[in-house]
């Protein structure tokens, strides 16, 4: 092995190698190796940027070595080191930028620590989630001077863009729901964020709203801000709407803004804007003005809003207690399109749900809530101080309003419980209110009433008004009615008015007509009649009805006493003037009750009235004497008059006399013959059926009741409980007999006579 | 080549792998990304990882593997080339000569399995390994270290007979 070697090459090759001063090509390779390694060394130092200080007040998942310092997410760091800064209570991170990134390096660059984040307005930092937590920056000023010690935010911020964005601030008295990152809109699109919340140095609610660059000319000076309320219920005839902005929002709300204007310039950096509760709140822009109120129930400020024509137009911003006077004030600021509705002539009244006569008003009171009502009036000066109206000035007003046509003057001599707003009826139709109540100048009570123009015509001069009762029942033989004219008269009654005569010219405004207290007073429309009774038991004013023929044709207007009399003023109806013409008969009907008779009683019922009988008079008087209820028969039935004679019988008066069954008369009187040993009856045969009495008529007493029981014939010789009276009957042959004149004498057989075949 | 040209050439590789030793194992050799936790290892790193993993056994191997006998790899040729021409040690030269080339085998198995590691653990975001610049230069270190053994012969190590006090012993070329 050694021997191929030749001995003298090896020290000649070993000196030299030795040395080490022979430059070998083989040195290529290490001075490679330490170019490449030095080239990669020196890049490595090349991609190094500065490095930076970042203080935080809490550092979770950073770690030196790992944690990437990422800007708009690329790498652009990293941290390299983490201290705890014992003075400042900071952890302290210093940061290895990389040379790209030296502009992070400057004043105003923003620090934080990106985590995930799951919150309202989404979730965020989800690749945090994943690669752990890491450093972000954002540079706000790329000019700005160089800087290498960072205070890291809290949290991240709103808006990764570091366009220029706009930074407003809005303040309000509170500002309740919103919080950081709540959004901003502009016509339901979201232009920016509120950035925080805080307290001013006044004391005032401060929330800072960053705008986002490409909506920053939206905002103008003139813009308004108001809170949306997590979600808020819309109320309006007819439709109920659930108003969610989103749903992000649905929680916390949202702060919209909008120009309800001209748009002004655009907004100024940090320019301070007014915060308002609602959007109503932020178009009251126009003038400001106080309103004055008995009460404030409901009164809220901030929250009751002014609406005219159903329109939202202003809203309550204040409202302070006026101690002394005991009154509320409220301030109220509408927009500046309401502005020339305010004038001197402008009423304000507080609109709550109520009851009244027009049934339930201020219904949509309950849905917007108790709300402030402008009446703009004929206009005038310019106003600012108002004093509300009162809930009754208000009914006036309005009264007055709706019932504008002609308006007439109604005297009533008692004073009825009549309320502004009582009805007027027209055949059961309300065509006019009770506007007014007030005292008539001779006593009494005066209401003025409103009718609607379209019903004007119906107000004549010959109109007579009467009183409708809140309700009227009405009882007769056969009949019981219940009579209502409507809810709202069942509260408050109502007025009612008709021509019972021709009508005649058109009401004027200012007529005066009475007040009458029933629709047959009213309709009673006769000149008056006086009745003189002797005794006046049951006679009442305004209800003693007079009654011909059983049917009423008049009304007892009054009834007066005399030391000797009762008079009784009464009047008829129209049609029935012919009562009043001489000879006519009055007498009163009452319930009587003896042992042989009920009579009257119907007067049970109706009560007592009077009953006519015409007379055969040419001339009208205005007096009369009435009779007593004794001596009812002698008026009741004017007639034919007969006698009869027996020697007892149980006919008393009130018996009919039958002709072929058919009542054809009555008994009126029963009485002792002069001579004592026999009855004497008078019948009167009703003037139609005088025809039937003949001088061969057989009169007889049909009161009893035949019976046949097997072969008996058994007779009750009774009046019956069908007849009290018991009846009498006649019978007249065909043939043979002559007419009989008055009071002629018949003898009252006890039975039938055997009639001829 | 001349024997002279062949000790040259092995010493400045030794060199040069002695230049690449350095950044080899400060830069990272590569990174492993689970589940979005980036982390750069370099060799030491990556037994540190490993010990804290609960694994000191596999991080035992990593460690001899890839720094102490790379280490000793350059160490040992700079011992045998340092003594060249000597008499000293000879036998123990050969011995370690016999070794180094035994280990030499096995000397890229790192590269190799980051290789393969970097070629499967592409799992998107949950996990994904990238080799970095260090392992290019673990990798050049060891190839020098390797054509330096290859290049110095054995039987250089008994090249100068003078004071031939032992036979050579019988030395078989790896390569």
């Amino acid at each position: 092995m050694n021997t191929p070697h030749p001995p003298s090459q090896a020290p000649a090759e070993i000196v030299p190698a030795r040395k080490g001063l022979r430059f070998s090509w083989t040195w290529v390779f290490p001075l490679l190796a330490v170019a490449v390694t030095a080239w990669l060394f020196w890049q490595k130092e090349q991609a190094k940027g500065p490095l930076i200080q970042i203080a935080f007040s809490e550092a979770p998942g950073i770690e030196p070595g790992k944690t990437h310092l990422t800007y708009r997410g690329v790498k652009a760091g990293e941290v390299i080191d983490l201290q705890i800064d014992h003075k400042l209570g900071k952890v302290v991170a210093k940061v290895q930028l990389m040379a790209f990134a030296e502009g992070l390096a400057r004043k105003g660059t923003e620090f934080w620590i990106e985590k995930p984040e799951v919150s309202l307005h989404g979730i965020s930092g989800l690749e945090a989630l994943i690669q752990g937590n890491s450093i972000r920056a954002l540079v706000t000023d790329a000019n700005g001077p160089r800087a290498d010690s960072f205070v890291a935010l809290s949290e991240p911020p709103l808006s990764l863009e570091n366009a220029p964005t706009l930074s407003l601030s809005l303040e309000a008295e509170s500002i309740p729901f919103i919080s950081r990152g709540t959004p901003v809109f502009h016509r339901g699109t979201q232009i920016g964020w509120i950035r925080d919340k805080e307290l001013s140095n006044a004391g005032r609610a401060v929330a800072r709203v960053v705008i986002r660059e490409e909506y920053v000319g939206v905002v103008r000076e003139n813009s308004r801000f108001w809170l949306l309320s997590a979600a808020s219920l819309g109320a309006s005839p007819g439709q109920v709407q659930l108003n969610l902005p989103s749903i992000s929002s649905l929680l916390d709300g949202g702060v919209a803004v909008d120009h309800f204007e001209t748009p002004g310039p655009p907004a100024k950096e940090n320019q301070v804007f007014e915060l308002s509760a609602n959007e109503v709140a932020a178009r009251a822009d126009g003038p400001r003005l106080t309103i004055e109120f008995h009460s404030g129930f409901a009164l809220r400020s901030g929250e009751t809003r002014v609406f005219y024509l159903g329109q939202p137009i202003g809203i309550v911003e204040k409202v302070e207690t006026i101690v002394e006077r005991a009154r509320l004030r409220a301030h109220v600021r509408l927009s500046k399109e309401a502005a020339p509705l305010v004038t001197s002539s402008a009423r304000f009244s507080f609109v709550r749900p109520a009851i009244t006569w027009k049934g339930i008003t201020g219904l949509e009171a309950l849905v917007v809530g108790p709300y402030i009502s402008i009446d703009p009036g004929a206009g005038g000066g310019p106003q600012t101080d108002f004093v509300a109206l009162t809930p009754g000035e208000v009914e006036q007003s309005e009264l007055a309003a709706q019932f504008s046509g002609v308006q007439v003057t109604v005297r009533a001599g008692r004073i009825p419980q009549l309320e502004p707003g009582t009805p007027v009826y027209y055949e059961g139709m309300q065509v006019g209110a009770v506007l007014e109540k007030m005292p008539a100048p001779e006593g009494g009570l005066d209401l003025r009433l409103g009718f609607r123009p379209e019903h004007r015509d119906l107000v004549r001069k010959s109109s007579r008004f009467w009183r409708l009762p809140a309700t009227k029942a009405t009882v007769g033989p056969g009949q019981l009615e219940v009579s209502l004219e409507g809810l709202a008269s069942l509260i408050y009654g109502g007025l009612a008015f008709a021509d019972f005569s021709e009508p005649g010219e058109p009401a004027e405004s200012n007529d005066i007509f009475p007040l009458f207290s029933s629709a047959e007073l009213a309709a009673a429309t006769s000149p008056p009649v006086k009745i003189r009774f002797s005794d006046g038991r049951g006679l009442l004013a305004g209800q003693t009805q007079l009654r011909y023929l059983g049917l009423p044709v008049g009304l007892v207007d009054a009834v007066e006493i005399t030391p000797t009399h009762v008079i009784a003023t009464a009047r008829f109806i129209e049609g029935f003037d012919f009562l009043r013409k001489k000879g006519s008969q009055f007498a009163i009907v009452r319930p009587e009750i003896s042992l042989q008779a009920v009579t009257g009683l119907e007067a049970l019922i109706s009560g007592v009235f009077i009953s006519c009988v015409a007379g055969d008079g040419t001339s009208y008087v205005s007096e009369f004497s009435g009779a007593g209820t004794q001596d009812e028969k002698l008026v009741s039935t004017p007639g034919f008059e007969i006698r009869l004679s027996t020697s007892s019988t149980q006919i008393s008066p009130g018996a009919p006399v039958l002709y072929n069954d058919m009542p054809v008369g009555e008994i009126t009187e029963k009485k002792l013959a002069d001579s004592g040993n026999e009855i004497l009856l008078t019948a009167v045969i009703f003037p139609d059926y005088k025809k039937f009495v003949r001088s061969n008529s057989v009169f007889w007493d049909a009161t009893r009741v035949r019976a046949k029981v097997g072969f008996f014939q058994v007779e009750i010789d009774a009046p019956t409980l069908v007849d009290p009276h018991g009846k009498v009957a006649f019978f007249t042959a065909e043939k043979g007999g002559e007419p009989v004149r008055q009071n002629t004498l018949f003898p009252l057989a006890d039975k039938p006579p055997r009639l001829p075949r | 080549m001349t024997d002279a040209t062949r000790l040259d050439l092995a010493r400045s590789l030794v060199a040069a792998g002695l230049v690449f030793y350095l950044p080899a194992n400060i830069l990272p050799v590569m990174t492993i990304s689970i589940t979005g936790v980036v982390e750069p290892l370099t060799i030491l790193g990556g037994v540190e990882e490993l010990l804290d993993s609960g694994l000191p056994g596999v991080a035992l191997v990593v460690f001899l593997a890839s720094f102490i006998v790379p280490f000793l790899k350059l160490a040992v040729l700079c011992w045998l080339l340092a003594l060249h021409g000597t008499t000293k040690m000879r036998r123990q030269r050969a011995q370690a000569f016999k070794i180094l080339h035994q280990i030499g085998t096995w000397s890229m198995i790192d590269v190799f399995l980051l290789s393969v590691l970097a070629a499967v653990g592409q799992l998107g975001m949950l996990a994904s390994v990238v080799p970095e610049p260090g392992v290019l230069f673990f990798a050049g270190m060891l190839l020098f270290t390797l054509f330096a053994s290859a290049i110095y012969q054995p039987r250089m190590i008994w090249e100068p007979r003078e004071t031939n006090e032992h036979p050579a012993p019988p030395v078989s070329s790896p390569c």
